[in-house]
């Protein structure tokens, strides 16, 4: 713990307007379950705004084909919630992700807002949901999509609040993550993918992997190779387009062969749960 | 900044800079050492402690989120006139105690699932244990679904081997006049989980913190 830590104030705002007045000042940040800003050497000078406990981002609702998450709903209460099919890869990514006491206090805004955190589970769930998040600042609110968050960050004073997902009936969705060990390290590669169904032909599809490359992200020639027949036909050319995509990163947890190798399998599992329900 | 919380029942004021771990505290300012400071990044478990009724990383918690909340240690498991708690006697009956590094956060683990679901299946009880991945105390025990024996993917010779002349008594933890022994408590967690090369200036000087305070070891140990 570097002394600059120890001296960073933790402001407390009671509602969102207040936090949004609070980042306004210069050289603040954003405080949800700390899992991240803990292990982080830097410190903003301004001092964290602490949004976590705030009840307007902890709201999960459903309704007319729209799923809204808010941005300080924890992996744990994720986890917990019987989301609708076109969002169940949400679900089964936060329920996957580390362990009960890092889910008790993780967020869905930080997971997204821990951008040089390339294993970050809920990312590549929410990719390829499609999902929108939604930012504000004193001047307002915009919506933009998850990976280009990811790629471009908060702007000084923004707020993520919540992130809506399309829940279109006849979407399904499924996400698997692969660890060295099994168990609660972070994934070598993670694989989301939901597809819209006519009968049991896909006819359009989202194809995301986490933790292979620095950012998790839309594989669209796997997610191509999936449309037109039924996830059990088109499933080795989506692994096979999904291997040849990808652009793997070295780390000491996996060799980027590795990762290469092990990414269409694990599609493939993705794809046999989506087909039979059963999760592997 | 000045701070109040509930620790095992008991209303406490604290004044600590804001993003004092929780873990620090309750080890420095309240004197409840029975969460140890293990990896400090959230991944051995031996932290593990109860807010609101929900299991915690105390290495990776603010203090300034704790302010009004309610804490719960392995200290508060049991009166410290009163018995050991079923789960404390279920372990020690076991021989899931050894040297205790991990013992505090496995307890606190199981404590959150058995007061949510008093009869958890194999599958919930893994899941409990998922976060407390140094864990020799388990060795390799089967898990035996409705019973509080766990399985453990560590066997006694990953251990690395450290002086075992310390003997430090675990105030819940003991029974009768005994107490139980320690191997010199999260040195050997440390080192045992063959966690990263500590590279960081506070994992060296947490190190040494540590050792300074283990009775019988001369010197920390030099790490990679």
């Amino acid at each position: 713990m570097t002394e600059r830590m120890i001296e960073t104030p933790v402001h407390r705002p009671t509602s969102t307007a207040e936090a949004l007045a609070l980042l306004s000042a210069p050289g603040t940040e954003v405080l949800a379950g700390a899992t991240w800003a803990m292990r982080d050497d830097g410190a903003p000078p301004g001092g964290y705004v602490a949004i976590a406990s705030l009840d307007e981002l902890q709201r999960i609702t459903h309704s007319d084909g729209e799923l809204t998450v808010g941005s300080a709903v924890t992996h744990a209460s994720l986890a917990r919630t019987d989301l609708p099919a076109a969002a169940a890869a949400l679900a089964q990514a936060a329920a996957a992700s580390a362990f009960t006491a890092i889910r008790t206090v993780a967020t869905v805004g930080g997971n997204v807002a821990a951008r040089s955190f390339a294993e970050a589970d809920l990312v590549p769930a929410l990719i390829a949901l499609d999902a929108i998040a939604t930012v504000a600042s004193g001047d307002g609110e915009h919506r933009l999509p998850v990976a280009r968050l990811r790629e471009h960050g908060c702007a000084p004073g923004e707020l993520i609040t919540h992130f809506t997902i399309p829940t279109p009936a006849g979407r399904r969705s499924a996400f698997q993550r692969l660890t060295i060990r099994g168990g609660a390290e972070y994934a070598v590669v993670s694989v989301a993918v939901s597809v819209d169904l006519e009968g049991s032909t896909v006819t359009s599809a989202r194809v995301a992997i986490g933790a292979a490359e620095a950012q998790p992200r839309l594989c669209a020639r796997a997610a191509e190779a999936l449309v037109g027949g039924t996830l059990g036909e088109r499933a080795p050319a989506a692994a096979a387009a999904l291997v040849a995509e990808l652009s793997p990163r070295t780390d000491h947890a996996a060799p980027g062969w590795y990762r290469r190798e092990v990414s269409g399998h694990l599609l493939g599992r993705v794809l046999s749960q989506l087909r039979t329900g059963a999760n592997h | 900044m000045d701070l109040s919380l509930t620790v095992n029942g008991r209303i406490v004021e604290v004044t600590a800079p804001a993003m004092t771990p929780l873990l620090e505290v309750l080890r420095e300012s309240l004197s409840l050492r029975g969460a140890k400071p293990g990896c400090n990044e959230g991944r051995c478990g031996a932290c593990t402690v109860l807010i609101d009724g929900e299991p915690i990383v105390s290495c990776l918690y603010p203090i300034a989120l704790a302010d009004g909340g309610a804490v719960r240690t392995v200290e508060g498991l049991a009166a410290p006139d009163g018995p050991i708690a079923p789960l404390q006697d279920a372990l020690l009956e076991h021989a899931g105690v050894q040297c205790g590094a991990c013992t505090p956060g496995i307890l606190m683990s199981l404590t959150a699932l058995f007061d949510r679901d008093p009869a958890p299946d194999e599958a919930q009880i893994r899941d409990a244990l998922a976060g407390n991945p140094f864990r020799p105390a388990l060795q390799s025990r089967p898990v035996f679904p409705g019973q509080q024996r766990m399985g453990c993917p560590f066997r006694f010779r990953d251990l690395v081997a450290v002086p075992a002349t310390a003997v430090t008594s675990f105030g819940p933890l003991r029974r009768g006049a005994g107490t139980v022994r320690c191997c010199g408590g999260s040195l050997v967690a440390t080192r045992a989980m063959g966690v990263a090369a500590a590279t960081s200036r506070e994992r060296r000087s947490s190190t040494r913190r540590i050792a300074r305070r283990t009775a019988g070891v001369a010197s920390a140990p030099r790490r990679a």
